[in-house]
């Protein structure tokens, strides 16, 4: 799953603003009959120049393609990276200088 | 003679009324109450469906005659009237809608 | 008596086939003075974001997607790439999307109906590839989104000239002022008459200025879709059966209520909740 992030350097801080492009099925929802089994994003990661700067539970109240929006201390050139996991094992990273 | 035509009109008045309200009124029930609201119903709908078909009177009545198929004739015949009543309701606004225009 | 019949059949007449009385501009002037009433401190532009005028709270989380990573760009992008590839540029109505987009939609004096912009993109689908496309989502709106996108910042300018086109618009102005369905609730009940407040969690969206962000993304839907699918699902959640999408009924509905927004910019500002 494509993760498209956008971070900025501005007065000591990095804004951060990502979309991950993921279904977030609750495994609640019936599609022609069948419950869609559940398939979201369990958590999210950022770093910044490889130090943890948060860390997300994100469950399944999320919607879909989640688009985020933070800030986190920081300059420019600094690399950020974003990884999540979802509930099916599955990973996804990406990483931009800011 | 004038009495006559008098009474005669008013009775020709009162049962032709009361065709028009046969909805409200259960004079044709007779002996099939479900086959005479059915058919109301599916002939009513597919008179307005072009214009205002409400969302739910076309499964109403397909649910209906399931339910009759069935022998559930309780049922089949709560439905059948719900979907001739959702019909005649349709019906009752289709008048206002041709012309339809703002109140300010 | 005789007489008086005949003078009083032929002025019915009269009327009926003249549509003399029917003025899109003295329409839309009452149109936009009802919501200038209703609102004296929004400003005429700002109607083009919707609920997001009259609702602050929402507005803020809106201005932040747009302005960061908007959840409809690479289906956008995407729209740009098919209509490329399947070369829908060789049809003569398309050869220029952004004409395309701010002619549609229009009244077609030889066909006698309403063409919106989805019923020109699927009918050059057609003849290029043979196939029939989808008419409310997926592929047919993101050529559309693309589409749009090219006419950003132009005006909104539908024609309503000749007899026949007045009469398609005034069939359009019926149906979105007609009470139908189970809840017997018109288009306007809820987007004239009760616009700014809430149907349960959502505020109603005022009518004016509805066409200037076609085709629309709906957090709902978790993609974009066009002005039918909308209108289809409304009339559904009306309690009332929809009409075809591409058929007379939208597509004349369609015709006036962009109408109502000539003037106005179109915006490839697609989000919505």
């Amino acid at each position: 799953m494509s993760i498209k992030l956008k971070p900025r350097a501005r007065n000591g801080n990095i804004d951060i603003k990502l979309l991950i492009k993921h279904p977030m099925e609750t495994g609640l929802r019936k599609s022609k009959g069948k419950l869609v089994p559940a398939n979201h994003i369990t958590d999210m990661t950022v770093a910044v120049n490889g130090t943890t700067v948060m860390k997300a539970d994100i469950g399944s109240a999320v919607s879909k393609d989640p688009y985020f929006k933070f800030s986190t201390p920081g300059n420019k050139g600094d690399e950020v990276t974003v990884s999540y996991n979802d509930n099916k094992g599955k990973s996804g990273s990406a990483s931009k200088k800011a | 003679m004038k009495k006559v035509l008098l009474t005669t009109v008013t009775l020709f008045a009162l049962s032709a009324n009361a065709n028009f309200n046969s909805s409200s009124h259960n004079w044709n029930m007779g002996s099939d109450p479900f086959k005479s609201t059915i058919s109301a119903a599916e002939s009513i709908y597919k008179e307005v469906a072009s214009v205002n078909a409400w969302r739910d009177t076309a499964k109403l009545i397909k649910d209906a005659k399931a339910a009759h198929a069935k022998g559930d004739s309780a049922k089949a015949l709560k439905l059948a009237k719900v979907a001739h009543n959702q019909a005649v309701r349709a019906k009752e606004q289709i008048p206002a809608m041709k012309n339809a225009g703002p109140r300010f | 008596m005789k007489k008086l019949t005949t003078l009083f059949l032929g002025l019915s007449v009269a009327v009926g086939f003249t549509n003399a009385n029917i003025d899109p501009q003295a329409d839309q002037d009452a149109f936009i003075n009802y919501f200038k009433k209703a609102n004296p401190n929004v400003a005429l532009e700002d109607y083009s974001v919707g609920a997001y005028a009259l609702d602050e709270i929402n507005r803020g989380q809106f201005e932040d997607i747009l302005s960061g990573i908007t959840p409809y760009e690479d289906a956008v992008e995407k729209g740009g790439e098919e209509f490329a590839d399947l070369g829908l540029g060789k049809c003569a109505a398309l050869a220029d999307p952004a004409a395309a987009r701010v002619k549609h939609p229009y009244f077609d004096e030889v066909q006698g109906k309403v063409i919106t912009l989805e019923m020109t993109i699927a009918k050059c689908y057609n003849e290029v590839t043979g196939k029939k496309i989808a008419k409310n989502k997926g592929r047919i709106a993101r050529l559309s989104a693309w589409i749009s996108d090219q006419a950003a910042g132009e005006k909104i300018n539908v024609k309503v000239e000749s007899d026949a086109a007045k009469a398609a618009y005034q069939k359009g102005k019926a149906t979105f002022y007609a009470k139908r369905g189970e809840f017997n609730l018109s288009c306007a009940d809820c987007h004239v008459y009760n616009h700014g407040k809430k149907a349960r969690a959502d505020v109603l969206s005022p009518a004016l200025g509805h066409t200037t962000h076609l085709p629309m993304y709906r957090a709902k839907w978790g993609g974009l879709g066009t002005l039918h699918r909308r209108y289809g699902g409304c009339m559904k959640n009306m309690r009332a059966k929809p009409y075809k999408s591409h058929g007379e009924e939208f597509a004349n509905l369609e015709f006036y209520q962009a109408r109502m927004n000539n003037g106005f910019e179109i915006t490839a500002d697609r989000y919505r909740k």
